[in-house]
């Protein structure tokens, strides 16, 4: 790929990820309280001024609700990101480096966890314990733990028997030390980028899909973009917007996201090597 | 020894592996389960049931036990094939008799999903061949294709049959719209046929098969060992789809958790009674034991074609043997 | 021309290959739930019991004139004392599987129903039985605990083949919920997982019409408003039990579908949980209840219905009429709480360590329930009175509401099989008494009016208990709603039972 199309595709999903990171900053400190937007007197208005993106079959303003709606994933998101990152790279690091019983401790659970049907089990949990939204994240962070840590264990096993490594230890450098910043932080910085970005879009995936099944996710009148989505079965074909519009947000941050992580972690390996 | 005889080794070992996996896998999901503030009962018995009622009734359902020997039990008896018995979505019928038939139709949807998506992948790859400059123009919008959920493609699906053709599809059943000229027979099977293209588009599940098999085909294409076989006069084809059934293969293992888990919510959306309609309906009125079942069920599927897929690996490359176990 | 003829009778040939057999006397209907049991004893919920009446007979029923009448019994005296009953069976009765009917079922069903292992709601209802013997084939006698007048009425449960069990001891887990045998017009043909297919009995001494039934599960309202639209098509179906009220109008002048009313003995409440800080005190519920727009809310969420003023239908002998329901009155409701002492700081009224704020617990299978509780959080906070809405399924809701008492405010709707009878809601020892009310007025009137054997003073009674409860508030009576069945025109001669439904379906028939 040449330099100047990676550069395009960064700027691009990067403004749609500074875009999303910023609604999901400010969402919080909008007032809105979902019993007073109801307004009967403005159903499914068509976008126009006042209504940037139309109204919901309840008068609901939908750019309202698209706002608040982040609320929903946004925090859980980055930490479902940031736990799975952090733990992912923990237990690859370990099994990659360490041996004997820890390795194979490690390793076993990592294919375990790796054998559950997510979203099957996800719902599952959500059934059993009250459904709310950080319960979902991190979840899906534990589900996620596994894949980030194959991809770094692979990466460490064919690190630590490379030469500088070597000389490191030989130079007597702490095998925490050679561990958490010669080889996670400066080797596998790309590979992490990658795989916290895909969680986070995870995450946000999840999310919209539990609230669109109704009884898992954000309950209305909460906004959630997949709840959102799930008004288009009682619109009756009436008016497309209330759900084409969280429809195409949801599409467009998650591919935001992954081509965010993909082209940053691309940008990062040519700046390694 | 022989080739033979250590293939069968290896593929020995990964299978009680795979076994071993399985049943740390149902203790998760048994403990999971059992963890519940409320149970069965509190969903089933009627208001003000008196206490000794309800103890009698946890019992009628094993649900007196601590869940650790409740899963020893358990594990036991399904080890000859007693997975219990439904205790609300059909009280008193064999777990097994409940889930089996839906989840063979889950499998079927999204087995022939899979297989339609790698034959259109591979029509696809061969007809567009190498990318060319127009085509790179694409590949931004297609990226964002691909990051499309399946039930939002499902919902534009349900949406434009309804609204934008003015068919009808709901509720298992479609009609055809009134302009349709033929007559149609084949209502019932429509539904399973857009559950089964939502599946292909959705989840970027056509754009990853798609993607991977044109850089596979580019990159044999190139290679030199397709040369030295066409200098020796053998057909090519032969040998390139030899070599991409492999990253075909992970590619398939790799994908099977998530189409398993797209199809409950397809499932849901286009109301088909499969496994994912069974799940949750079960998990709604927390019938344990069929949802125990369903879930042992899809993590069983996993578990299986990743076994599959590791033995036909080493089937086809020797070296794999010698890596694997 | 010729080409594009050709090639559809290709096609038409190709996919009749994959055609079902086309049948039209099949009569389809969606329900909101799955049946939870086929078993009688079990058929606890509405989808449940409106299948039982297809598969399974009584010894008497209720006629479309309300009057009784002979099913399984062909006729019935009652001892000079009221102290029992006999009743003459119809001879030559089979059940499904072509066993004959007799007297030893009924024995059956009844000692079955009182074994204490046999665990079910409507156990009560065999109560009144103290014995019960079959005298030959096909009579059968009760007797009584205490003297009864028009015992007959009592007779409306569902008798079951006793050869189909082992012993009186039934389980909830029983396979026969799912294979039932019963002596109705219909036999169960398919019990699958989202649909249950019926036959018509061709041995049933006044057989059915209609040839075949299927029930499928349907959860979505709107989808069940759109296969009726498509009644005459393979998918669509040809009633809707509940129609959305916002959706009546579609039909009022259908050339396809007709509105039918559907009674039940039903009404809607909001309870307060009399254990909750704040509302013990009948000031706040008062206040509360003041607030609150029943009439808004009622025609804006749920349509037409009356406004009740207690525990009772318009329609019921025992509504109190002198009492006059509440109407909203927000400034009266502010001053109460002014004068009672709760404060306003912020949007929040508060009194000591007392704050105005509750949990608002909400079955997600209610209708209408968001719509609902965001109309009364917005009227609440009129009076600075804040809500936080949980909603919970249906499954939790049961646990957390009914078993656990975990509350503040809830919604919800009581539906009685025909008299209500209000003891265990409302009694401070009442089994239904999910609210921890206790009020000692209303236990003497409830224990005062459940020993009385005249049935005048009964209703006096009940009318007082109506004025109590209207002015003490243990829950807030909302209203009882007119609720309509969508039925497709091309069924004739039908009449919709109230609560049960389908108990002259045999008269139903369906045109192509």
């Amino acid at each position: 790929m040449g330099d100047s199309r990676l550069r395009v595709g960064l700027y691009l999903s990067g403004t749609v990820v500074g875009l999303v990171l910023l609604l999901g900053v400010i969402a919080p400190f909008v007032p809105y309280d979902p019993a007073d937007a109801v307004d009967y007197d403005q159903l499914l208005q068509a976008p126009g001024m006042g209504h940037i993106f139309g109204t919901d079959g309840q008068g609901r303003d939908v750019a309202m609700r698209l706002l608040k709606g982040t609320e929903a994933f946004f925090l859980p998101g980055l930490m479902a990101a940031a736990l799975a990152t952090v733990f992912g790279a923990l237990c690859g690091a370990v099994s990659g480096y360490a041996g004997g019983w820890l390795r194979g401790g490690v390793l076993g659970t990592m294919q375990l966890i790796d054998t559950l049907p997510r979203l099957v089990f996800i719902i599952l949990v959500c059934t059993i314990l009250n459904p709310s939204i950080y319960l979902i994240a991190f979840v899906a962070a534990v589900l996620f733990v596994p894949s980030i840590a194959t991809v770094i264990r692979r990466r460490v096993e064919a690190l630590g028997s490379e030469d500088y490594i070597l000389a490191h230890v030989a130079h007597g450098f702490r095998p925490v030390r050679i561990l958490l910043y010669h080889i996670l932080w400066l080797q596998c910085r790309p590979l992490l980028i990658r795989q916290a970005t895909y969680v986070f879009g995870y995450v946000l995936f999840v999310e919209v899909a539990l609230s669109y099944l109704g009884d898992y996710g954000v309950q209305e009148p909460d906004p959630s973009w997949g709840n959102m989505v799930a008004q288009a079965r009682g619109l009756r074909g009436v008016s497309a917007w209330p759900w084409a519009v969280p429809a195409v947000a949801i599409v467009v941050t998650i591919a935001g996201f992954l081509a965010f992580g993909n082209l940053l972690a691309r940008a990062d390996e040519e700046e390694v090597r | 020894m022989s080739r033979a005889a250590r293939l069968a080794i290896a593929a020995l070992r990964r299978a009680a592996g795979g076994l071993l996996l399985l049943v740390g896998a149902t203790f998760v999901i048994y403990i999971t389960i059992r963890s519940a503030p409320g149970d069965a009962i509190d969903a089933i018995s009627p208001m003000g049931t008196p206490p000794d009622v309800k103890a009698r009734l946890m019992e009628e359902f094993g649900l007196d036990r601590d869940p650790f020997t409740g899963y020893i039990a358990w594990l036991m008896r399904s080890l000859f094939g007693d997975f219990g018995e439904s205790l609300v979505f059909s009280p008193g019928a064999p777990v097994m008799e409940v889930v089996l038939p839906a989840f063979g139709r889950t499998l079927l949807l999204s087995a022939s999903a899979l297989v339609a998506c790698l034959i259109l992948a591979i029509l696809a790859a061969l007809l567009l061949g190498e990318p060319s400059r127009r085509q790179q123009l694409l590949t931004g919008p297609l990226y964002v294709a691909t990051a499309a959920p399946s039930f939002v493609v499902a919902v534009v699906f349900v949406q434009f049959v309804n609204w934008g053709i003015k068919a009808f599809l709901v509720e298992g059943g479609y009609v055809p719209p009134s302009w349709y000229p033929l007559e149609m027979y084949t209502e019932s099977l429509v539904p399973y046929v857009f559950a089964g293209l939502t599946l292909i588009a959705g989840d970027g599940l056509f754009m990853d098969f798609f993607n991977s098999v044109r850089a596979d085909l580019n990159a044999l294409r190139n290679a030199q060992f397709i040369a030295a076989v066409k200098a020796k006069g053998a057909r090519t084809l032969g040998h390139i789809a030899r070599n991409m059934v492999m990253p075909l293969l992970s590619g398939y293992a790799a994908r099977l958790p998530i189409v398993l888990g797209g199809v409950v919510i397809v499932e849901y959306v286009f109301t088909l009674d499969g496994g994912g309609y069974v799940l949750l309906e079960a998990a709604r009125e927390r019938d344990f034991p069929v949802v125990v079942g369903l879930s042992v069920l899809f993590t069983a599927t996993i578990i299986a074609v990743n076994l599959l897929t590791d033995i036909i690996r080493a089937l086809v490359d020797p070296r794999e043997v010698a890596h694997g176990g | 021309m010729m080409n594009r003829l050709l090639s559809s009778l290709l096609v038409s040939c190709v996919v009749a290959a994959f055609a079902a057999p086309a049948d039209a006397q099949v009569f389809r209907y969606p329900e909101d739930a799955r049946p939870t049991s086929l078993l009688p004893f079990f058929a606890e919920d509405m989808s449940s019991v409106r299948m039982v009446e297809l598969i399974f007979d009584s010894l008497v029923i209720i006629n479309k004139r309300g009057d009784l009448e002979g099913s399984l019994a062909t006729s019935w005296k009652t001892d000079p004392d009221n102290m029992g009953i006999r009743f003459v069976l119809r001879e030559g009765v089979k059940w499904h599987d072509g066993k004959p009917f007799s007297a030893e079922d009924v024995v059956f069903t009844v000692q079955a129903a009182q074994n204490p292992k046999t665990v079910f709601n409507a156990k009560s209802k065999f109560g009144f039985i103290r014995d019960v013997s079959a005298e030959g084939q096909f009579g059968v006698h009760f007797t009584f605990n205490r003297p009864i007048n028009e015992p007959e009425r009592r007779f409306l449960f569902k008798v079951l083949p006793k050869h189909a069990f082992k012993s009186t001891r039934i389980s909830r887990k029983d396979r026969f919920g799912r294979k039932p045998v019963g002596t109705g017009p219909y036999k169960v043909q398919k019990f699958g997982a989202r649909s249950v297919s019926l036959e018509v009995n061709p041995d049933y001494w006044a057989p059915a019409r209609i040839g075949e039934v299927l029930m499928q599960h349907t959860p979505d309202k709107s989808a069940q408003v759109s296969l009726l639209q498509y009644s005459g098509k393979q998918a669509g179906v040809q009633a809707v039990i509940f129609l959305p009220p916002k959706n009546v109008p579609i039909f009022e002048n259908s050339d396809q579908v007709v509105l039918e009313p559907y009674h039940t003995v039903s009404w809607w409440y909001m309870a307060f949980n009399h254990k909750s800080r704040g509302l013990e005190d009948p000031v706040v519920r008062d206040a509360i209840a003041l607030a609150i727009n029943r009439e808004e809310l009622l025609e804006a969420h749920l349509g037409r219905g009356d406004i009740l003023g207690g525990p009772f239908t318009e329609s019921s002998p025992f509504y109190n009429f002198e009492v006059d329901p509440r109407e909203q009155d927000i400034a009266r409701a502010n001053k109460m709480l002014d004068d009672a002492g709760y404060k306003k700081k912020g949007s929040v009224r508060r009194k000591g360590r007392t704050k105005l704020q509750f949990t608002f617990v909400m079955d997600k299978e209610l209708a209408s329930n968001q719509a609902l509780l965001l109309g009364i959080e917005a009227q609440l906070k009129k009076i600075g009175v804040r809500v936080k809405a949980q909603y919970v399924d249906h499954a939790r809701y049961r646990e957390q509401v009914f078993n656990r008492n975990k509350f503040d405010l809830t919604l919800n709707v009581w539906s009685f099989e025909e008299v209500e009878d209000v003891y265990p809601l409302f009694h401070s020892k009442g089994v239904m008494n999910f609210i921890n009310y206790s009020n000692k007025e209303v236990d003497e009137l409830l224990d005062t009016a459940k020993s009385t054997r005249d049935y005048k003073k009964y209703k006096e009674y009940m009318k007082q208990l109506h004025a109590v409860l209207n002015r003490d508030l243990p829950y807030y009576f909302l209203w009882s709603l007119d609720v309509y069945s969508g039925l497709s025109r091309q069924l004739k001669g039908t009449f919709i039972q109230p609560y049960y439904y389908f108990t002259s379906f045999e008269e139903w028939e369906l045109s192509p």
